[in-house]
């Protein structure tokens, strides 16, 4: 189900974001165009140090002072890109609510529930009274499936699971257009974790809600998105449909990733894995990045950096898939 | 032959008290974390032990290796009651058990070269003559575990994640151990390195010979390491028995819930996908819920399952299981009626 209408509610534009490190800048989101449209849900997948964060952070602009932001990312039509610290805080929350992957280390453990729902509500809403603001909570409360009168306790009084509803409440609460979620479920064990992506689901729909699911994990994104987004170091190298990726993917990274993922079948015991791993982003390889572990590399693939292709409804960054190489 | 075996293993820790309950003499509660358990794993194969956090997995790993003290239960090790046994001569039987954990940076000394981390059973155990011949059996051991050699003189931090656990597997082995526990010894890791050292862990067990307790949360990984897989559930086994079992045909309502909850990647499996996802969570193991455990948040449940504790008992196709549904029908419907 590829929505190609519908109003756009972020749209980045050859986005980078280079954070520092003692010595270097790590080139972690190096120029990828990504465009979001109400109630659509994009699954952001790819191993660790893809920079599948990296992004999500950067929509929240959530990364250190001394992190360098290139290119455009439109939340709504504003880029905030070059927005300070004190605009952003009027976005974080009201137009983009983000959901962490450790509801624990996320949430000040010594603050009770009632009290971060206030802080939140009365930073976009300064003459909101306390009572006020606790009737919304026990409304919102009650949508994700917690006791309203749970909101006097603390957050470490909560199971995992529950701590993280009190987080994608605490995210709801200002009924944000986008909602970023990053590995949601990732901490948490497999049934609390389908309880979670089911309440996700239902939400964004009563919202209409878009929401960006970064992930490692591909059974959840295919639980949940409508399109995919395959992130390799720094880059987005593939993006479609859902059923486009799981059924014809086109990258080579794609393919071994999919293949890569424990099946359920028992006859089939042959394990599939990508050798090597990801190359270090201080300083990227200036071919493909892909290069050094892809099965099909051409001499090209080392000399320059392929192009976005447009191609099945989808696009794809690869040479296998250029005009004037050497088709598969 | 049977290389471990454990026999109605508990393992109760106590709660800590108030100075007022003290006072007031409220009594002493339990988390019955492991409460009774039996299983066996013969020498070569590989156990898997599957369940939600909480159900007591990890503690029942360590109590095969008495890393904890077993509350009742005995504990057999190749043929020999270890439960009593001493530290010394536990010291010694060390070298033939051994554990992988899952987060190698907590189980690796920061301040401690690779080599010698590796290294620093040999010298326990006075395994090699010389320095030079110990050195020597490491970077054999590094270089099997698919690690340069010349990694001998780095620090834990300055390797990947995988890297490191490939360490800890390495250190773990290199006592040519004949039983190793590994609890999640794969769940911090990316897929891809996960399948990598997965792949490892397959391989080493056939060189080796190992026998493995494979501890995991993760059910699809059992299905390449593990012979037998046992579910738990609040410190019980609600089923045990091969992959086929677990997967194909689940029988326990649990076992059911926990196998249709992993996440489907294929778009039309996952459409046509029936889920049986339970509501609630995992109830306090303090007050565990009288009669099954499970009965609370199973679909199936009947009075029966509010008294009495379902015993694990032989299903006729030879997996073992804990549930009124599948035990003698008589007496179900006597209850029922």
């Amino acid at each position: 189900m590829t929505k190609n209408e519908g109003e756009v509610v972020l749209k980045a534009e050859n986005l980078k974001i280079h954070y520092k490190t003692k010595k270097s800048y790590v080139k972690a989101v190096d120029g990828i165009d990504l465009t979001l449209r109400k109630g659509e849900t994009i699954g952001i997948v790819g191993e660790s140090g893809c920079g599948k964060s990296t992004f999500g952070q950067g929509i929240l602009k959530l990364l250190p002072q001394k992190t360098k932001y290139y290119g455009k990312l439109l939340v709504r039509d504003v880029d905030v890109t070059p927005l300070r610290e004190n605009d952003m805080r009027k976005v974080r929350g009201k137009v983009v609510g983000m959901i962490f992957q450790d509801p624990m280390t996320s949430l000040n453990p010594i603050t009770k529930v009632e009290k971060l729902f206030y802080e939140t509500l009365k930073e976009h809403n300064p003459g909101i009274s306390f009572n006020e603001s606790r009737e919304v909570t026990a409304q919102i409360l009650q949508k994700v499936g917690i006791e309203p009168r749970r909101m006097r306790e603390y957050p470490f009084q909560f199971s995992g699971g529950m701590r993280q509803r009190v987080m994608i409440a605490l995210a709801l609460v200002l009924n944000p257009d986008i909602i970023v979620a990053d590995e949601p479920t990732t901490s948490l064990d497999v049934i609390v974790q389908a309880q979670i992506l089911n309440l996700l689901d239902e939400l964004r729909q009563s919202y209409n809600a878009s929401i960006i699911l970064i992930t490692h994990d591909l059974g959840v994104v295919a639980e949940m998105a409508d399109r995919i987004a395959v992130m390799y170091a720094g880059h987005i190298v593939e993006q479609n449909g859902k059923e486009k990726i799981y059924y014809e993917p086109k990258h080579p990274y794609t393919k071994l990733l999919l293949k890569s993922i424990p099946n359920t079948n028992p006859k089939d015991l042959e394990l599939t894995f990508i050798p090597g791993s990801p190359p270090s982003l201080v300083n990227p390889p200036i071919g493909c990045r892909f290069a050094s572990r892809c099965p099909y590399k051409m001499s090209i693939c080392d000399e320059k950096e392929p192009a976005v292709v447009e191609i099945d409804g989808g696009m794809v960054k690869c040479w296998l898939y250029t005009q004037g190489s050497d088709k598969q | 032959m049977s290389l471990v075996r454990l026999q109605d293993i508990r393992k109760y820790f106590p709660v800590k008290r108030s100075i007022g309950e003290v006072l007031l003499r409220t009594p002493q509660s339990f988390v019955k974390a492991v409460d009774g358990i039996s299983f066996e794993i013969e020498a070569g194969e590989t156990f898997g032990l599957v369940g939600e956090s909480g159900s007591g997995k990890t503690t029942t790993g360590r109590i095969v290796l008495r890393l904890i003290e077993p509350t009742e239960g005995t504990i057999e090790f190749d043929g020999r009651d270890i439960t009593k046994l001493g530290s010394d001569e536990m010291r010694k039987l060390r070298k033939d058990m051994q554990i992988i954990f899952q987060d190698p940076m907590a189980a690796l000394n920061p301040y401690m070269k690779i080599g010698d981390a590796i290294k620093h059973g040999l010298d326990i155990h006075n395994i090699g003559n010389t320095q030079s011949e110990r050195k020597k059996l490491v970077c054999e051991m590094l270089e099997r575990v698919n690690l340069q050699a010349d990694l001998y003189d780095r620090y834990p931090h300055e390797l990947s994640g995988g890297q490191r656990q490939r360490i800890v597997i390495a250190r773990a082995l290199i006592l040519r151990p004949k039983f190793v526990v590994a609890d999640e010894a794969l769940a911090m890791l990316d897929v891809s390195v996960r399948s990598q050292l997965l792949q490892l862990l397959i391989e080493l067990k056939k060189e080796m010979n190992l026998t493995f307790l494979f501890i995991t949360h993760d059910l699809a990984t059992t299905k390449y390491m593990c012979n037998k897989i046992g579910v738990m559930y609040l410190g019980k086994f609600v089923e045990i028995g091969t992959y086929q079992h677990i997967y194909e045909s689940p029988m326990h309502p649990y076992t059911k819930a926990l196998i249709s909850a992993i996440p489907e990647p294929d778009p039309k499996i996952m459409e046509s996908k029936k889920r049986l996802i339970p509501e609630g969570e995992v109830p306090n193991p303090i007050n565990p819920p009288s009669g099954c455990h499970f009965h609370p948040r199973c679909p199936y449940v009947m009075d029966i399952c509010k008294n009495v504790e379902p015993p694990l008992v032989k299903s006729p196709d030879g997996r073992l299981i804990a549930c009124h549904l599948y035990t003698e029908k008589s007496a179900v419907q006597q209850q029922g009626s």
